[in-house]
């Protein structure tokens, strides 16, 4: 293998699966993300691996790993589903027990929604602002454990919540906060992109 | 000539028993003296041998000597033949009225009268001159009545030229009661074969050979003619012939030439009238000719008509929202809006407004409620699948405004159980009983086209109940119906059967689009079992192939979870695909592509395409297909995947084949902008590897066209160049200063000069790098 002597951003977005995703975002089918999920007390491995984005319906999914968060399973991975915030999904949540206070909580954690902060649960609130913010915004939930999805409950762990994300569109840093109702709150995710000087592609027929 | 009912058969059935019985009465005279004049055991034992095979003989003569329907009557109508051979017309009338007394709802009588001969003397009598018009009327009415028995019948009317016969009459009789008779017939014998088609494959042959009759510009118009001056029910049967025609599309350039004259009329009927069977009828014939392309464009286009058909049909579908009080068929009012939402499903597919379209699939949705005739809920099913493809906003708008999920799902259910005693229940239930594998077909492919494009449709059809706790117990509803669909294929030879299977495959391609039900619904409906079982079953059915490979194509992706069973199954086949270049070529390279893009670091897929397509193979490929625009693209693709992260791949590239492929498809042949966009891929992925970046320098013609791009390329083209010259720079190995100054030399700088202040921070980024990289030079 080549030994290079710095790592370059330069994975290109993926050309085969239509429609094209923004050139200019470093979220792409096959990308990793590398990170932490820290609580109050407690700081665990994440590994996040984009499967797929479907840009023209706003929705992308993976699989998330954490590390170390039970004695009996050092690793669990789980499934999940990100919706992208923007035309077809709004701030809003309007689901997964949180209302418009909760929302407005976790979003202004993230100092890009500050320009939103006021007008985002206007009835007339441009969408096409929200593209043009320097981060992706998206929630991601996640659905079901992996490799069997029919396992529901893990000892000492839960997958109820869900992630309210910001994805910085020039280096691919990803930072999100991890709600759910009978969980410990200001959950901070951070993750990395893994740069990658090569790519490839699928296509579902 | 058919072998059904020959003249030959006519002849045997006539006097051919008189031989057999002959023959029996001279055998049963010889036993008998045997039997008197026996001499002795041996000849005992013999005698009883012929006695028991001349019993037996007897015994199985009549249904062995002919097999037809035809041949099992018997001759009793004889009599009534011979009057018709009378020179008195009024004892040829007398006894056409016997006959048609008599063949009504009798399919034996009609057998027996074909049997005996009645058609040449039928066809005889209506061909003379000086036929009275009543007699004539008569007689074809009674040739009308023989044809509803059976294919057979309609097979020996046509050998005896019935067909020509009548269509000659209707060209030049202006007897209204003549021609009403002769429509009627004409008619009549195109829906027996049509409904027989449905039934035998076989029929097909006969139809054509019906069809054939049809073609004819002067029939044609004298139809067109009767729409516009005849009565209801001769316009009714004139138009379903239009249509019958229509719908032939190797018949239907003979309705293009009385096409715009044909439309005129049709619109002028459909907007004045108010009887709902002959609206019925109209729309019928109308949605059959705009569907069929050629004459569809040409009503559309020639005549500039969409607005007025669009406004003919609109108008249509308002009158009858309501249903009139009175009817003479209940089921017309549907039939007339279904036939109408059609039509304008064939417009919106030239010309598409979105507020008409959410107005018609208003229409269809409601039409599909349970409650209607199954043949309705079937015909708008499949107006509604072709107004919905690849319309994301009217997918969802059908899903959750018009609820079509719920109706769908009655399309499964088989009809209850019903009084007995209840005529029209029973009828009820035995259409509907007839038209449930048709139904569950139309399901299928509909929910094929709704399930297609949208995630959250296929998650909220699907997820309610694998994502619960129930999962393990209760398959979703959607997923059982699935499996029995694809289970049902005992009977290859059963159209309806395999009908149902094909339509079961194209909604399973629409769910496996999917990674979350790929690794959930999937693996709970057992689906992968079934696909495996089905393709080793398939693998010279190219019906089910084309249907088959792309539901593989998806389960070669790295998230399903059965990805190895499927690989092992397929890859033999599909590489052989490709090298012979069949049919399937473009989903079976999509189905590769997908095997060979892996999320892991192993290359062990890869490596099973790589050992069975070599590098000189793959160069032959490309040259080959260079100009199949979709396969090139595709290679392109599969060529990038397989360099992907594979250093032997390019390691074991000892003929530099893979270079000779850069240079053919990026400087040499004229390919599409995607298939540059993949091939650059492909270079860019090479340049990851040492070996690659070593042989890309030693091309300097290849890396001055790919620097020219930087310049003249699109932004993605120009994002991949900048991308390729710092995978080129960013190795610092002995033969890094030598890159340096080819990269210099080639111009990179004047090149990287020009994109410093893009707006695409991609570009930004590596532009900065290439600038660090080539500070020392």
């Amino acid at each position: 293998m080549p030994c290079f002597d710095d790592e370059m951003n330069l994975c290109l977005e993926d050309s085969f699966k239509p429609p094209h995703g923004p050139l200019d975002s470093n979220i792409y089918p096959g990308a990793c993300y590398k990170g932490q999920q820290k609580s109050q007390k407690n700081t665990y491995n994440i590994e996040v691996k984009i499967d797929d984005i479907n840009w023209a319906h706003s929705n992308v999914c993976g699989s998330l790993r954490i590390r170390g968060l039970t004695e009996k399973n050092p690793m669990i991975e789980t499934f999940f589903t990100g919706e992208i915030i923007g035309k077809k999904y709004s701030f809003l949540t309007r689901k997964w027990d949180v209302d418009f206070t909760k929302d407005q909580l976790h979003w202004s954690k993230f100092e890009e929604f500050k320009c939103f902060k006021n007008t985002f649960n206007d009835d007339d609130f441009d969408h096409s602002k929200v593209q043009e913010s320097p981060v992706l915004f998206m929630r991601w939930k996640e659905q079901f454990c992996l490799p069997d999805h029919r396992i529901k409950d893990i000892e000492g762990a839960s997958y109820e919540g869900f992630y309210y994300v910001a994805l910085t569109k020039e280096t691919g840093d990803i930072r999100g906060y991890y709600y759910a109702k009978d969980s410990e709150p200001d959950q901070l995710l951070t993750l990395q992109l893994e740069k990658k000087n090569s790519s490839s592609a699928f296509q579902f027929l | 000539m058919s072998e059904d009912s020959s003249w030959m058969l006519e002849l045997h059935c006539r006097f051919g028993k008189w031989f057999l019985v002959l023959f029996l009465v001279f055998d049963v005279f010889v036993l008998a003296i045997k039997t008197i004049n026996y001499h002795g055991t041996y000849e005992v034992l013999s005698i009883i041998c012929d006695w028991v095979t001349l019993i037996c003989f007897i015994g199985i003569m009549p249904s062995a000597s002919f097999p037809s329907e035809l041949a099992k009557v018997k001759a009793t109508g004889q009599p009534f033949v011979d009057r018709l051979f009378s020179a008195d017309p009024q004892v040829q009338w007398e006894s056409v009225n016997d006959m048609r007394n008599l063949t009504a709802g009798n399919r034996r009588q009609k057998a027996n009268f074909i049997v005996v001969g009645a058609i040449p003397r039928l066809v005889y009598i209506i061909q003379q001159e000086d036929c009275m018009d009543e007699l004539r009327r008569d007689c074809i009415t009674l040739l009308t009545s023989l044809a509803k028995g059976g294919n057979g019948n309609v097979t020996s009317l046509c050998d005896y030229g019935a067909c020509d016969a009548v269509i000659s009459i209707l060209l030049s009789s202006q007897t209204n009661s003549v021609v009403l008779a002769a429509v009627r017939f004409l008619r009549t014998i195109l829906m027996t074969v049509a409904h027989q088609h449905h039934k035998h494959r076989k029929t097909v042959t006969i139809e054509s050979f019906i069809l054939d009759k049809f073609e004819d510009e002067k029939l044609i118009s004298r139809l067109v003619e009767i729409l516009e001056f005849g009565n209801t029910s001769l316009k009714i049967s004139s138009l379903e012939i239009i249509a019958k025609v229509a719908s032939s599309k190797s018949k239907c350039l003979v309705i293009e030439l009385v096409g715009i004259k044909l439309l005129e009329v049709l619109l002028k009927l459909l907007d004045r009238n108010d009887e709902p069977r002959l609206v019925a009828a109209g729309t019928r014939a109308m949605a059959t000719l705009l569907e069929q392309s050629r004459v569809g464009r040409t009503f559309i286009y020639v005549s500039s008509g969409t607005n007025k058909i669009q406004n003919v049909m609109e108008k249509v579908l308002t009158n009858y929202r309501v249903k009139p009080t009175i009817t003479y068929d209940a089921n017309a009012p549907d039939f007339v809006r279904a036939n109408a939402a059609q039509c304008l499903v064939t417009i919106l597919s030239i010309e598409y407004r979105q507020q008409l379209s959410r107005n018609v699939c208003n229409v269809l949705s409601e039409l599909c409620d349970p409650e209607k005739d199954p043949e309705i809920r079937i015909q708008t099913a499949s107006s509604l699948t072709k107004l919905l493809r690849n319309r994301v906003y009217l997918q969802n708008h059908a899903f959750y405004s018009n609820r079509l999920p719920k109706k769908i799902e009655k399309f499964f259910q088989r009809p209850p159980a019903v009084d007995s005693s209840d005529v029209h229940s029973v009828q009820t239930f035995t259409k509907e009983l007839n038209f449930f594998p048709r139904l569950r077909s139309a399901a299928f492919d509909l929910l094929a086209v709704l399930l297609s494009e949208d995630e959250s449709l296929r998650d909220a059809l699907l997820v309610h109940s694998c994502g619960s706790e129930r999962s393990l117990l209760h398959v979703n509803w959607l997923m059982s119906r699935l499996s029995e669909g694809l289970n049902e294929h005992q009977d290859p030879a059963n159209p309806e059967s395999r009908a149902l299977l094909i339509s079961s495959l194209r909604c399973l391609r629409s769910i496996s689009r999917s990674n979350r039900h790929l690794r959930t619904s999937l693996v709970d409906g057992d689906i992968y079992q079934i696909i495996v079982k089905l393709y080793e079953e398939s693998r010279n059915d190219e019906e089910i192939l084309s249907q088959i490979i792309p539901v593989v194509g998806n389960f070669l992706v790295d998230f399903c979870p059965y990805k190895d069973d499927f690989v092992g199954l397929v890859t033999d086949d599909f590489v052989e695909n490709i090298k012979t270049g069949n049919k399937f070529i473009d989903h079976t390279l999509s189905a590769l592509i997908n095997m060979t893009y892996s999320g892991t670091l192993s290359n062990r897929y890869k490596d099973e395409v790589s050992s069975s397509i070599s590098h000189e193979e793959f160069l032959e490929l490309v040259q080959k297909y260079s100009s199949n625009e979709s396969v090139i693209e595709k290679l392109g693709t599969l060529l990038r995947n397989l360099i992907h992260d594979n250093v032997i791949y390019v390691k074991s590239d000892s003929q530099d084949c893979l270079m000779e492929i850069f240079r053919q498809m990026l400087i040499n042949l004229p390919i599409t902008e995607v298939a540059v966009v993949q091939f650059l891929h492909a270079v860019i992925n090479f340049s990851d590897h040492c070996e690659g970046v070593s042989k890309l320098c030693k091309d300097p013609d290849l890396l001055t066209y790919l620097i020219d791009l930087m310049t003249t390329g699109t932004e993605i083209v120009k994002t991949q160049i900048v991308v390729l010259v710092n995978n080129l720079l960013r190795n610092s190995d002995e033969a890094f200063p030598f890159r340096q100054r080819l990269l210099v030399d080639l111009g990179v700088l004047k090149a990287v000069d020009l994109l410093k202040n893009s707006s695409n921070h991609k570009i930004n980024d590596a532009v900065k790098k290439i600038y660090s990289r080539l500070d020392e030079v």
